[in-house]
């Protein structure tokens, strides 16, 4: 079990003109027995953050300490810890089963406890009836499973799982999500699970890193990555449909200030408290964000409206998605299934103030 | 294109392939019915093409001269221990190569390397032989061979060994060391076993070289150690050639290079396709 820090960590592939600047600065500590993961786009540096995490690549400059302790000099098979990687990694020479084996022989596991195990983990990764077979004999998803599989089956006081469903289709990845979780409360080791799924993050992690180019964009539960995103670019990764942006000039009509969107009519009033970071910052133009879930049917009375066109409707069976348009301005809400908003029609959305998010127009910073 | 079109296109590359076979084979027919003949209907200003007299006693005595026998076993001798040699290095080298020098130094090093197989051997004809005089053992000996073949098969056993180890992905050896393994061990246990096929053929590769060759061992050796192209010509003596005696000998010399290709040609096939299917 450990505890893993990592301390202004940097990567540099390659030297000179062709350098790449995989992970910048990256400062992340992960408590013990925490599920953490990393989430962010392809390229940003996620893989390369693992490796140096397990030791398969060297440190450019920076610490990754497990419960303190640096870790830097430290040979892989020094480390104890268990990953799963990308691109599988199974030893064609050997068959799921010896596979799945291997780790627990090179720690010297005695044959019977071994058996007891590989089948153990075969069942909940629902591969049990493929232990004869070769790697290449399996699908996709199949030896990605085993991979997992043979990540899972050590008790390491780390374990590093860098895109292990994405190969699933949504109904065996539901049911590999809970067997993780609940092999995590199991064990109750450190997890760092790698995706560029938010949904996957988010079902899984007691935090989510959100990567972005290399850099560390917010470390933060749920609430925090959907209330509180710390810049433009977390509030558009998270959350499905994406969030709403809207270039706004701050009115001042009389007391609170508006933010009027601009080429429309719309007008999103603000709560106090980021009426005053407006104040604050002294900008009269901002950048506006609401998540499509924020702007509702209904209303319960403690609630502002706005009115736009529609301008295409989605029926998703569970909910409408509705595009609006008010003059220049576009965006979505999330609605009923049953509500009668057809093409052309004009309708009112209500919102409350504090759901209004506002960032900074040029840095896209968190503004409140 | 009508089927009477790709008829005919079948045929001609039908009759394309049956020449080239017979240019191929017909030598080797040739060889075999000379090595059964007596010298006498050799010597006949029309050959024959079927002989008339079979005299399958040559290949008794061929070996009459022990000097034969011993030609092979010096050219098995050779060819073992130089392949053995250059497999061993060349694997070496490629695994570092393929891993640890992977950027600008490690390309033109691997192609430095390989280019020594590339100028005309003729050209360090001359400096080999004093090169090789100055050692202690001198010029006609074993390890002269061995090592002077080594100038030719190690690069190739590198080269083709640093592709096989560039197609095994790196990440088999990481999970081995991520579950415990040390870097050595991963390569023993993990690594080797997938490039097997591919030493089995360079391994072939080198000793077939070794095997066939003449020009060095004629000049370095032929007294203490005689390889059996060495020992071809001494069928020759006098104002006579005793053609039926070196074809049959030819033939014997044939065998082991065939026998060992039929062998192991499942490995040839997966070893030299290594480099082209990757999985
Ligand atoms: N060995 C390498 N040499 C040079 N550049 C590399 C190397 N490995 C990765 N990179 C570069 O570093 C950056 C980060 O790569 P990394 O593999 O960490 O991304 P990732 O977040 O895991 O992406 P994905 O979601 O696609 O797996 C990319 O721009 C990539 O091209
Ligand atoms: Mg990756």
């Amino acid at each position: 079990m450990a505890r893993v820090t990592l301390d202004r960590v940097n990567k540099i592939y390659g030297y000179g003109p062709s350098a790449v600047h995989a992970v910048e600065d990256l400062s992340l500590e992960i408590e013990d027995g925490e599920f953490a993961a990393i989430l962010g786009p392809s390229g940003c540096g996620k893989t390369s953050t693992l490796r140096m995490i397990v030791g398969l690549e060297e440190i450019t400059s920076g610490t990754v300490a497990f419960d303190g302790e640096p870790m830097n000099a430290r040979a892989p098979e020094q480390r104890n810890v268990a990953m799963a990687f990308e691109s599988y990694a199974l030893y064609p020479n050997f068959n799921v089963a010896q596979n799945l084996a291997f780790p627990l022989e090179v720690k010297g596991v005695d044959a019977s406890e071994r058996q007891r195990r590989v089948e153990r983990i075969a069942g909940l990764l629902q591969i049990g009836e493929l232990m004869g077979r070769r790697p290449r004999e399996l699908s996709g998803g199949q030896q990605q499973r085993v991979s997992l599989g043979r990540a899972l089956i050590r008790e390491p006081a780390v374990f590093i799982l860098d895109e292990v469903l994405s190969h699933l289709d949504a109904h065996l990845k539901f049911q590999m999500l809970f067997e993780l979780k609940r092999i995590h409360q199991e064990l109750e080791r450190t997890m760092v699970y790698v995706t560029h799924d938010q949904m996957e993050a988010l079902a899984l992690a007691d935090r989510v890193a959100v990567m972005s180019n290399a850099r560390l964009q917010q470390f933060g539960d749920r609430d925090a990555l959907y209330d509180r995103p710390a810049n433009r670019f977390v509030a558009d990764f998270i959350g499905e449909p994406p969030t709403n942006f809207l270039d706004a000039t701050v009115v001042h009509d009389g007391g609170a200030p508006l933010l009027h969107v601009l080429g429309s009519d719309l007008r999103f009033a603000v709560d106090g408290e980021r009426a005053a970071a407006i104040e604050a910052a002294q900008l009269d133009r901002v950048t506006l964000g609401i998540r499509p879930q924020n702007l509702t049917w209904n209303t319960d009375g403690d609630t502002a409206v706005v009115g736009a066109t529609v301008d295409f409707n989605e029926y998703l069976g569970e909910h409408t998605i509705l595009t609006l348009r008010d003059g220049g301005a576009l965006f979505r809400a999330i609605v009923p299934p049953n509500v009668d908003a057809g093409e052309g029609a004009r309708v009112e959305l209500h919102y409350r103030t504090r759901n209004v998010m506002v960032f900074h127009p040029e840095t896209d910073e968190f503004l409140g | 294109m009508d089927t009477n079109a790709k008829r005919i296109v079948v045929w001609l590359i039908l009759i394309g392939f049956g020449i080239w076979v017979l240019f191929t084979l017909f030598p080797l027919y040739f060889m075999i019915i000379t090595a059964l003949k007596p010298v006498e209907e050799i010597n006949r200003m029309v050959p024959t093409f079927w002989p008339e007299t079979f005299r399958p006693d040559n290949f008794r005595g061929i070996f009459a001269d022990p000097g034969s026998l011993k030609s092979l076993i010096d050219s098995v001798i050779v060819a073992s221990a130089n392949t053995a040699l250059s497999l061993f290095l060349g694997t070496l080298a490629g695994y570092a190569l393929a891993r640890y020098l992977t950027g600008v130094v490690g390309e033109n090093l691997a192609f430095f390397i390989l280019s020594n197989r590339m100028f005309p051997p003729v050209a360090i004809l001359i400096p080999m032989f004093f090169l090789f005089d100055a050692t202690p053992w001198g010029t006609d000996s074993y390890w002269s061979l061995i090592i002077l073949y080594l100038v030719f098969n190690m690069p190739l056993a590198t080269w083709l060994m640093m592709v096989f180890f560039r197609d095994t992905p790196r990440e088999l050896e990481e999970a081995a060391y991520l579950d415990g393994y040390t870097p050595l061990r991963a390569f023993f246990k993990v690594t080797l076993p997938l490039v097997f096929p591919g030493m089995v053929s360079v391994a072939m590769l080198c000793w077939i070289f070794a095997w066939n060759e003449y020009l060095f061992a004629n000049l370095l050796t032929g007294t203490t150690v005689k390889t059996f192209p060495v020992h071809i010509p001494s069928f020759a003596a006098g104002s006579q050639t005793l053609w039926n005696f070196v074809m049959a000998f030819s033939l014997v010399a044939m065998l082991p290079p065939v026998i060992l290709f039929i062998a192991l040609r499942r490995y040839m096939v997966r070893g030299l396709s290594l480099g082209v299917v990757k999985g």
